[in-house]
């Protein structure tokens, strides 16, 4: 037993002997050491000296990459705001967009959190790279899709409700585009006019539902 | 024979000998001691070092007759002085000075201490602010001037009765593992590894032994020690020997 693969297919020969059934996953298997099982769980039925070097040794492996992709300010590296007023501080997103500030030196970000749908422009100076979460980078990846697929049928007047809280109901009052200070990068997004209150605010596509 | 016994007969037997070979050199002394109690080195043992016991024995003996006054040493010469004082005159001797000094004032001939050691709880207290409890030396002269030195020696002893227990049953252990065809004392047990939280299941799937690798088929009884993997019911029984389970 070397590799997380040969730890993994061991721990879930274990967990069938002694319960009968197959090791559970629980989170999504990309940027995970087992394929989205429970390291708690897999430590408690092998070697867990062995399980934690491993999980170790890939968190040293994934820190790597995000430095290096963080260094380079790379579109979709994962990172941390970590100052900044307190609506931004704290927020976990990925880098959707660099560019040139309107003043000063460095780069403003635009850092979108796709698990809260949070997002902020600041400075690069103001974040911190971190480590993705397990599944993270797959629902960023299915987010662009899912936005490009579904831009064409999100058109003006349309009905819509929000997947968060779907009795907060409105209507498209704008085609669905891209963010237009973001050069062409960024997800689609439209301006919705909710009917409870007639306000306005812009939601990316994977948000709402359409009716 | 525990090293007080055997230091007891090296006593007798000097006390026997000396009086006609002395003066002699250290070597020859020794030597003489042995033939004259019939032994040789092996019979008293040695140290871990390689170093027979015997020799450091003859000397804890000297140290006492030279406090007895019964003999002298001179570089590595012994000499035999002849005037026998025993430790029943040195007590008598003591006695009569402190009566002299103290009337009939009670005296205390122990050592004494600040503590009273008969309260359990300065007693618990004490131990708890001695990092070296347990190790005592009854040659080291600190270990001597210690209040604790007979409840540390007691310590010690339970802690070395314990831990010869735990290598037997280790031997025990390995050896019936052995048997089965398994050498577990080359086996590294990982640091991680609860044996003493290790259950006995009936497999429900087939699995195989951490150690031996060999499969563990549906229904076998088997171990699970967890933070570790399934081992066979011989190896799990092994180890929980080995951890008095």
């Amino acid at each position: 037993m070397n590799t997380t693969k040969q730890v993994l297919e061991y721990a879930k020969s274990v967990h069938l002997a002694i319960s009968g059934e197959p090791l559970p996953v629980e989170a999504h298997p990309t940027d995970h050491p087992y394929e989205g099982h429970n390291i708690d769980q897999i430590q408690e039925l092998v070697n867990g000296d062995l399980v934690k070097s491993q999980v170790r040794a890939f968190e040293k492996v994934l820190k790597s990459e995000m430095g290096m992709m963080f260094s380079r300010l790379d579109i979709n590296t994962p990172v941390k705001v970590c100052k900044g007023s307190k609506d931004k501080r704290g927020i976990e997103g990925f880098i959707i967009h660099a560019q040139g500030p309107l003043q000063g030196s460095g780069k403003a970000l635009f850092v979108y959190d796709v698990i809260t749908h949070k997002s902020c422009m600041v400075r690069d100076s103001a974040t911190k790279v971190r480590l993705p979460k397990p599944g993270e980078r797959y629902i960023l990846e299915e987010t662009y899709r899912v936005c490009e697929t579904l831009a064409p049928h999100f058109t003006k007047g349309k009905e819509v409700d929000l997947k968060s809280d779907t009795d907060k109901r409105g209507f498209l009052i704008s085609d669905a585009q891209k963010n237009p200070n973001l050069e062409g990068r960024g997800f689609h997004q439209v301006v919705v006019q909710w009917n409870h209150n007639g306000e306005n605010s812009t939601h990316i596509l994977t948000e709402l539902n359409l009716r | 024979m525990t090293n007080q016994e055997q230091k007891n007969l090296i006593l007798e037997a000097m006390r026997e000998i000396f009086p006609r070979i002395l003066p002699s050199r250290l070597q020859e002394a020794r030597l003489a001691i042995l033939t004259h109690m019939g032994m040789t080195h092996d019979d008293f043992g040695f140290y871990p070092s390689g170093q027979p016991k015997f020799d450091n024995l003859c000397s804890q003996a000297v140290k006492d007759l030279k406090a007895t006054g019964e003999m002298t040493t001179q570089g590595w010469v012994w000499r035999w002085s002849g005037t026998v004082v025993s430790e029943s005159n040195v007590q008598e001797m003591t006695m009569e000075l402190e009566d002299d000094l103290f009337g009939s004032v009670e005296t205390q001939t122990s050592t004494p201490s600040l503590y009273d050691l008969t309260c359990e709880e300065t007693l618990i207290r004490l131990v708890a602010t001695t990092p070296c409890f347990g190790k005592a030396v009854q040659s080291d002269p600190v270990c001597q001037g210690c209040p604790l030195l007979s409840q540390c020696c007691d310590k010690k002893g339970e802690t070395q009765q314990a831990k010869r227990e735990a290598k037997e049953a280790r031997d025990g252990a390995l050896e019936i593992a052995s048997n089965a065809g398994y050498d577990l004392s080359k086996v590294k047990v990982p640091k991680s590894a609860k044996i003493h939280k290790t259950e006995q299941i009936e497999a429900q799937g087939e699995t195989s032994c951490v150690v031996s690798g060999e499969p563990i088929l549906t229904g076998e009884i088997a171990y699970h020690i967890p933070s570790w993997g399934m081992v066979k019911k011989v190896i799990g029984d092994a180890y929980k020997t080995m951890t008095n389970l």
